[in-house]
């Protein structure tokens, strides 16, 4: 028998805070998967402000969005002060795509949060005459509205002209702007649409059938392509399901695992392949990416928003 | 006692594993029915990004803990089951939003009132998909009345399909039966601008068998850890798996 030299205690609380360490590490990549989610390869209109796909793209859109917010910001506090309204100036913007927007833009925290007195501590010294008058020329609606985050009103009445709290001055700074995303807006589910057909195509005709007969030989699920895949799953999955028995997941999970990669370069080339006719028969894309041609100078230029920005992002990281 | 170097090993993994779990709970629990916060929480898509962008937003009420909860307090409930709809704490594994490839914002749930600030966070972001979820009440606990209610944007067909996607795949599972209406220009988060609009009251939180429903075992809610994969189940069906 080979007797081994006693381990110190010390080095075993070592061994057990370095095994913990790795095992919350691995939960923490399994659950919250990275800092930043996958990588997403370039796209075909990540040269189109708003339809960015890629990373570097899609921080581009964030920081042409906050830049936008923040226009509309400074509009409104111009139509508040024409009436001697008080009103300060808060972009409210999800706070990691402001911190993504804030490194493409090479912004770097502040030393400080912003320092105007907020428009809810104004609010709240206001007697309810003066909020009223306040909540009517900033968005058009009562206060008592305001609070409750609906207008007095039966459900199922008919629709009012504008949007609840979209009129007044935040409507103004709302038209005054406009905003990247409007285009989008109009043409999300029209991409959708495209690359769903592009997905269906005769082009990806062998394709699909590769990846149906590579996904066929580790899960029972049928599926032509990932997504198909996807929705056998949650179809058997929605019938089947009891917590901690799942019969289908692990040949779905490795489905995805053994096929997706070859189908997805396969669908890359055909997105690439068909998407300048998209982009063609789009005329609103071309001078969508006009208007922002001068973006990235202007926004560098504008000293007031970037000191804004700054002090926001001291804010959000504490 | 001199232990053997394989047994101090054993002790070792043991403690590490208790100091794993520990960790590990202390995680899970920022999404806990406990949590009342003014930051809202991101996550990134967990597969390759689908294009598509999910504000879900939680209730903000100043006067939530007194709007006749007989449970968990409203704006809890409402951010405490889009954490687990979102993924930050994946119930089921590759199920929920960000693991089906939608980047997804969970609003924050502070008692300020601040809906509107939620809706402009999500239109200033771009979302594609704005989802409010609140839980409802009729005259405070006990009641009796229960039913699933999503509201959605009379004459807009992105909103009516959503809605009837949320209601077939909740209805089943969330108790009593379903019901819903037109929101737009009545209720303030209706007017979101993302394209795909619904505004979920998912059950009645002055009834006490439902709010049992939504918060009996597992410690952490039943209801919540079973079903809140039904919100990306029914975002995929209604855009047919971007």
């Amino acid at each position: 028998m080979t007797v081994r030299p006693a381990i110190p205690f010390h080095r075993v609380v070592l061994r057990a805070v370095l095994a913990g360490t790795a095992v919350f590490t691995f939960y923490m990549v399994l659950t919250i998967g990275g800092a930043s989610g996958q990588t997403v390869p370039a796209h075909p209109l990540d040269g189109y402000p708003g339809f960015g796909r890629s990373d570097a793209a899609s921080a581009r859109d964030n920081a042409i969005a906050l830049w936008e917010a923040y226009l509309r910001e400074v509009t409104t506090q111009s139509c508040m002060q024409r009436q001697s309204l008080y009103y300060a100036i808060e972009v409210h913007f999800p706070s990691e795509p402001m911190k993504n927007a804030a490194e493409w833009l090479d912004i770097g925290r502040g030393s400080s949060p912003p320092n105007a007195v907020t428009n809810s501590a104004h609010r709240a010294t206001l007697d309810a005459r003066d909020l009223d008058s306040h909540s009517q020329a900033l968005y058009g609606e009562t206060a008592a509205d305001m609070e409750r985050g609906s207008r007095s009103a039966t459900p199922g009445e008919a629709a009012p002209e504008h949007a609840f709290a979209s009129g007044a001055c935040v409507g103004e700074a709302s038209d005054a702007v406009g905003s990247l995303w409007d285009l989008r807006r109009d043409l999300v589910d029209a991409v959708r649409a495209f690359e769903a057909t592009v997905r269906d195509s005769a082009a990806l005709l062998e394709a699909r059938a590769q990846f149906s007969l590579c996904a066929s030989s580790v899960s029972p699920l049928p599926g032509g392509y990932p997504e198909q895949l996807r929705a056998s799953y949650d179809e058997a999955f929605a019938n089947f399901h009891v917590v901690g028995h799942d019969p289908f997941e692990s040949g779905y999970q490795a489905a995805i695992q053994k096929c997706a990669g070859d189908w997805l370069r396969s669908y890359q080339d055909a997105l690439t392949e068909a998407y300048p006719e998209f982009i063609e028969s789009h005329g609103q894309l071309a001078a969508h990416k006009e208007r922002y041609e001068d973006f990235e100078v202007r926004a560098s230029q504008d000293a007031a928003f970037r000191d804004y920005v700054a002090s926001r992002l001291f804010e959000v990281s504490g | 006692m001199q232990l053997s170097r394989y047994s101090r090993l054993r002790v070792g993994v043991a403690f590490g594993g208790l100091l794993a779990l520990l960790g590990i709970t202390t995680v899970a629990s920022e999404a806990s029915h406990t949590t009342i916060t003014s930051y809202d929480h991101f996550l990134w898509a967990t597969t390759t990004w689908n294009n598509y962008k999910v504000y879900l937003s939680s209730p903000r009420h100043s006067n939530s803990r007194y709007r006749g909860e007989c449970g968990w307090e409203e704006n809890a409930n409402g951010r405490h089951w889009n954490m687990y709809s979102g993924g930050s704490t994946p119930s089921v594994p590759g199920n929920d939003l960000a693991a089906r490839g939608y980047h997804v914002v969970v609003s924050a749930n502070a008692r300020d009132d601040g809906w509107l600030i939620n809706r402009t966070a999500s239109n200033n972001w771009g979302a594609d998909l704005h989802v409010v979820t609140h839980t409802n009440a009729d005259d405070g606990c006990p009641d009796s009345v229960q039913y699933l209610l999503v509201m959605y944007r009379d004459g807009n067909q992105n909103s009516i399909g959503l809605k009837n996607r949320f209601i077939s795949a909740l209805d089943p599972k969330v108790p009593g039966g379903n019901a819903s209406w037109n929101c737009y220009g009545v209720w303030g988060e209706c007017a979101a601008q993302a394209p795909h609009v619904a505004y979920v009251e998912l059950f009645f939180h002055d009834n006490q068998p439902a709010v049992d429903w939504f918060q009996t075992d597992y410690g952490n809610g039943d209801a919540v850890y079973q079903h809140s994969w039904r919100y990306g189940y029914a975002v995929d069906l209604h855009l047919g798996y971007p």
